[in-house]
């Protein structure tokens, strides 16, 4: 990759990419629950750690550009939001069962985060 | 055209997925939760019927036994009422009766299929978590959507990951399979941590779940008001933990035990805690949490210094240049930086030396001072035997670098 090309505006849109993107945004969702430095956000921090370790036996790829660069929004809702919707463009054939575990996990976060 | 167990079970799980669609919020996103919450919740009494069946038909009926009467407890008096169903639940309940109906028709004896039975438990789970979902986007009690969050939980928790206590079957607490307290939660959580740091040659990337809990664990005990030592151990773990992310992690299998231990962790603190639970929290934050951290802390350390996380080259090659003695990079980490690969993290690296630092000053926040908590042990604190372990491992191999 061209070290100032934003791999947040690649297109791909392959299952794999799809995971991928996900994987990297609850990443980044983590660190913005981290930064409310509170007892919500902690519970938070775990609930990302859940979910990402449920993407991980999805055989979610783990792309280091996507988890190098900050994402366009840093919003934590926005960023639970979008990696739902990640998921959620994954056609039905593709989709491990696994993945409505993750999917509920950010349901939760998205749902109940008080911040 | 569905052919198979396997099929229909894919279908299901494709029209349970459809179950949640985010709520638009402003004006009259309240109503729209309503008429959801009104029709999720009536769209159990089928989903339970036909799940019911699939897990008696493959699963452990002892396991499932406190899942099903918690369902049971739930479904009953909240689907009754509503008369309105969600439309792809009721699909996703007549396909998993039909697998339910194709298994009691296959010929042979009756054996469990924990693949079949994990599937269907994510399904009620994901179903709870909705229902929870539009319980409280319809502005229900923190009472009701409790109910569905727990359902959600016991559902996962249900699910087939494997033996996680380690201890002797005569030695453990005595903690009944449904029980979903805070205390519960936590002797599970400090056996599933304490298995899980067991060494192996290759150590999970759910280990990183541990720091994270600590905190958790710590910023409740400190509440409330926040101040105090379980708030500076809090800070302590909150920053081991951040060491790591975002783009360090350890390849390696996943522990589902400790991963599953650690929500029902979390989900017991967002339940409300009561008093004899914060004291339990604070409990554990100065007798068990130390033993623990000492066990984390070597296991950190061996896993840095055999080189075995994995670090984005290229944020590998922006802690390399802010190095006063830093003379340009390898072609190998150049090169992999610009592909956006992974390398294997050197351990004298200052990502490496930071995750060593953090943790290993975590950990001393235990056996810092006397007279404080959670600096101080509470040697009164009577322990279940299996939780009595060594307290701290042996010499260290390696300081860390300041």
């Amino acid at each position: 990759m061209d070290v100032n090309e934003n791999p947040w505006a690649r297109t791909e849109a392959t299952p794999a990419a799809l995971l991928a993107r996900a994987y990297a945004l609850i990443c980044h969702a983590e660190e913005a629950a981290a930064d409310l430095d509170s007892l919500a956000g902690s519970q938070l921090v775990v609930l990302c750690q859940e979910a990402k370790g449920t993407l991980r036996d999805c055989q979610a790829p783990l792309d280091a550009d996507l988890m190098s660069v900050p994402p366009p929004s840093s919003d934590l809702r926005e960023l639970l939001l979008d990696a739902d919707a990640q998921l959620d463009r994954i056609p039905p054939a593709d989709r491990h069962p696994e993945l409505l575990l993750a999917r509920a996990r950010l349901v939760e976060a998205a749902t109940f985060t008080e911040v | 055209m569905v052919t198979s167990l396997d099929d229909l079970l894919t279908q299901a799980e494709t029209q349970v997925w459809a179950a949640w669609s985010p709520i638009p919020s402003g004006e009259g996103g309240q109503e729209i939760a309503r008429d959801r919450r009104d029709a999720a919740v009536g769209s159990w009494r089928a989903l339970r019927g036909s799940a019911e069946r699939v897990l008696v038909l493959t699963g452990d009926g002892h396991r499932l036994a406190p899942l099903l009467a918690r369902l049971d407890r739930v479904v009953g008096p909240a689907a009754a009422a509503t008369g309105v169903t969600l439309d792809p639940v009721q699909r996703a309940a007549s396909l998993l009766g039909a697998a339910a109906d194709a298994l009691s028709r296959s010929d042979g004896p009756r054996h469990p299929d924990a693949a079949v039975e994990n599937r269907t438990l994510s399904m009620l789970s994901f179903a709870a978590t909705t229902t929870a979902a539009y319980v409280r986007l319809a502005g229900d009690s923190p009472a009701q959507q409790r109910l569905w969050l727990d359902l959600a939980q016991a559902a996962r928790g249900a699910r087939v990951n494997g033996e996680v206590i380690s201890s002797a079957p005569s030695a453990r607490p005595i903690i009944a399979p449904g029980d979903q307290t805070f205390a519960a939660a936590l002797v599970r959580f400090h056996q599933a941590a304490w298995k899980a740091l067991t060494p192996t040659a290759s150590p999970s990337p759910d280990l990183q779940m541990i720091p994270a809990v600590l905190e958790m664990l710590h910023r409740a005990a400190s509440s409330p008001g926040g101040t105090g030592p379980h708030a500076d151990a809090a800070r302590a773990w909150s920053a081991a933990a951040r060491a790591w992310r975002p783009t360090i992690h350890t390849p390696g299998p996943p522990d589902h035990g400790l991963r599953e231990a650690a929500g029902a962790l979390r989900l017991a603190t967002q339940r409300g805690m009561t008093r004899r639970d914060l004291a339990d929290a604070r409990r554990f934050g100065v007798d068990l949490a130390g033993d623990l951290a000492a066990r984390y802390d070597t296991r950190v350390r061996d896993t840095i210094r055999s080189e075995l996380p994995v670090i984005a080259a290229r944020r590998l090659a922006e802690a390399l240049r802010s190095l006063p003695s830093f003379d340009g990079l390898s072609p190998r980490l150049a090169s992999a930086a610009l592909r956006g690969r992974w390398v294997p993290l050197p351990h004298m690296s200052p990502p490496a030396w930071t995750i060593v630092s953090t943790t290993t000053a975590a950990a001393e926040v235990y056996r810092a001072g006397t007279g404080s908590n959670p600096g101080q042990r509470a040697d009164n604190v009577r322990r279940p035997e299996s939780e009595r372990r060594p307290a701290a491992p042996g010499p260290r191999r390696e300081t860390p670098p300041r």
